[in-house]
């Protein structure tokens, strides 16, 4: 079954760069859980603060933890918000910074519920 | 180390440290894994500044290495590791999101990046490359190893220009431990330095000894010259007192002139003032009162041959504290100059009319106080000190000692205004001691105190020279092979080794 908010092919690229090992891919599915909400909290304050360089940072390194994990809309979202942090209106940037809490609500979910089945 | 050093990495490659600098801490977690599943070792550093600090703390063979890094990011430790000569050379590879990171990898490479990984890797991709950078940088690590070898080289080849051929000074040891070409190069360059220092150090101590020798034998003629004048001064009214105190002035006043022509007049601290007075008081008023008192009591013969006792005393001090070699050869040395002595005295002299026992013992106090004066001045001597100046100093202070005594004992001498023969004669005495003092003090630094001592034989035999000289008599063939064996003394006994590496003038350069 495909799951529309995690791209399997995404998660299987990833098993074969660690090597295999499905416990290590578990080891950082977890660290996800608790990376990504920490991750989004610096986003939401560097927003709040106008810190556009510090957004900017926050937004590529969940970007890239996005991808291994195959959250391809939260990828997406983090990518939009790293462009758009230096040019964007800061509201603008608050919208997007919203719209990437919802999508990681919502990855961290749907990769909880992969871990819980594969497990 | 390998026998073909520019031929490696065709062996087994060994295992290597990767340092992985990444703030995202699934990133750096998901590199570790990866790397350590290459079968490498794999150090985290969270920021660049981290990384540069690890990297200068231990040597790590490859950086696997985020751009987009808060504070510090990847270009700045880029930069950093390649202008510092320590790091500069370890590969680095680039972590990027290669499909919106195209120009950061261009800009990487540009600042000196081995190579790039795409975050989303493939364990292979990262398997070549990371293999690829490590053998690049084994190949480097030893032609580096290799070129600083052949430098080294270069540099002794340079120290040899400079007349140093000493096998410490080239510090070839390690690389003559290669076993290749370069190693046996090194072997063979280090095994003729050596070869041809070692030649050069036995004439240097050749020379050194021939040279002691002759300042030995100096020290004894001049030195065998007082105990003749000292009669002729007596029999024109003189007493050994007063007589002390003009020699001594004379010879202080001498000393000092020249050291104030030369400006070489010292500015003393009161710890060197202190070893003069020491000096003073062993040299000009101990010694000279117990030669006066054993002499009296002593029959001459007897008591030349207690003198020579002295080098005995100092080789054993020698020997205790170290401060000379103190070896068989060199004992084995005093001793056949003593024979030499004895020869001459037991033949010429009846040694055994001698004395009683307790002056017998007096004596002993004399070669004591020689040998104190010797290891004092070998072991004490301010050497930054003038020679013209430390004997002019001694010398004024011993006469200044002397000179209440010889007031209160009324035996101050009434010299001059017109010059007479005793006046000649006291003069003569003056520049008889002043000379045999710089020659013993020369003498004491550059040959030590073991050899200064056989001084005594010296004295002993100049003595006879002088007598045989001022009486007429011909040497005879006993009094030959004495001298002769005192000669041989002196080789064994060799003048003391020098720390200082010898330098050869030498130039093979065009």
């Amino acid at each position: 079954m495909r799951d529309d908010v995690i791209d399997p092919s995404a998660l299987e690229r990833l098993l074969a760069a660690i090597g295999g090992d499905p416990e290590d891919l578990e080891e950082l599915l977890g660290d996800f859980q608790h990376e990504g909400p920490r991750t989004l909290s610096q986003m939401q304050s560097a927003a709040r603060a106008g810190d556009r360089d510090a957004l900017r940072i926050s937004a590529h390194s969940l970007k890239s933890n996005a991808r291994d994990f195959g959250a391809v809309a939260l990828a997406t979202a983090c990518e939009g918000t790293e462009h758009a942090a230096i040019t964007d209106e800061l509201e603008a940037l608050r919208m997007r910074v919203h719209l990437i809490a919802t999508e990681l609500d919502r990855a961290c979910g749907a990769l909880a519920k992969l871990a819980q089945r594969d497990g | 180390m390998d026998d073909a050093p520019l031929h490696a990495s065709e062996a087994k490659a060994p295992l290597a440290l990767i340092l992985v600098v990444d703030d995202n801490p699934i990133n750096r977690k998901k590199l570790r894994i990866a790397v350590n599943n290459l079968g490498h070792d794999a150090e985290l550093a969270v920021d660049g500044r981290e990384a540069l600090e690890m990297l200068t703390e231990r040597d790590f063979d490859a950086v696997l290495l985020d751009i987009v890094m808060p504070e510090m990011d990847g270009f700045d430790v880029l930069s950093r590791m390649k202008a510092n000569p320590s790091t500069r050379d370890v590969p680095v590879i680039v972590v990027s999101a290669l499909d919106d990171e195209t120009e950061s990898v261009v800009r990487a490479i540009e600042l000196g990046a081995e190579d790039f990984l795409p975050k989303s890797f493939d364990l292979v991709i990262l398997k070549a490359r990371l293999e690829a950078s490590l053998s690049r940088k084994r190949f480097r690590d030893q032609e580096k190893e290799y070129f600083g070898r052949i430098e080294r080289l270069t540099a002794a080849a340079e120290k040899l220009e400079h007349g140093r051929f000493d096998p410490d000074s080239l510090a070839l040891d390690d690389l003559v431990r290669h076993n290749d070409p370069l190693g046996r190069l090194a072997a063979v360059f280090r095994g003729m330095a050596n070869e041809i220092y070692e030649r050069e150090l036995k004439l240097h101590r050749a020379i050194a000894t021939l040279q002691g020798a002759f300042l030995v034998l100096a020290v004894g003629l001049v030195w065998g010259l007082t105990p003749a004048l000292s009669r002729m001064a007596a029999g024109l009214g003189s007493n050994p007192l007063g007589l002390a105190v003009w020699v001594n002035g004379i010879a202080a006043l001498l000393c000092l002139g020249i050291a104030c022509y030369r400006r070489c007049l010292p500015q003393l601290s009161w710890k060197e003032l202190r070893f003069f007075v020491y000096w003073a008081v062993i040299a000009g008023i101990l010694q000279r009162m117990t030669t006066f008192v054993a002499a009296a009591n002593v029959e001459a013969a007897m008591l030349s041959l207690i003198v020579t006792l002295q080098g005995f005393i100092v080789f054993a001090v020698a020997a205790v504290t170290g401060m000379e070699r103190a070896n068989a050869k060199r004992l084995m040395g005093l001793l056949v100059g003593l024979s030499g002595v004895s020869l001459v005295l037991f033949t010429r002299f009846d040694v055994a009319a001698g004395a009683q026992k307790a002056w017998l013992i007096f004596a002993m106090l004399l070669p004591l106080l020689f040998a104190l004066e010797a290891l004092v001045l070998a072991g004490k001597r301010p050497s930054h000190v003038d020679i013209f100046a430390s004997v002019g100093l001694m010398m004024g202070l011993s006469a200044a000692f002397l000179a209440p005594v010889a007031w209160a004992t009324d035996s101050l001498l009434p010299l001059g205004p017109d010059i007479g023969r005793l006046e000649m004669l006291v003069l003569l005495m003056g520049l008889v001691g002043a000379s045999s003092l710089l020659l013993a003090f020369h003498l004491v630094a550059t040959a030590g105190a073991v050899f200064y001592s056989q001084s005594a034989y010296a004295m002993t035999i100049a003595g006879v020279v002088w007598g045989m000289l001022l009486l007429g008599e011909e040497l005879s063939p006993l009094a030959w092979l004495a001298f002769a064996t005192i000669i041989l003394g002196m080789y064994l006994v060799e003048p003391k080794r020098n720390d200082e590496e010898l330098l050869i003038k030498r130039s093979f350069a065009q």
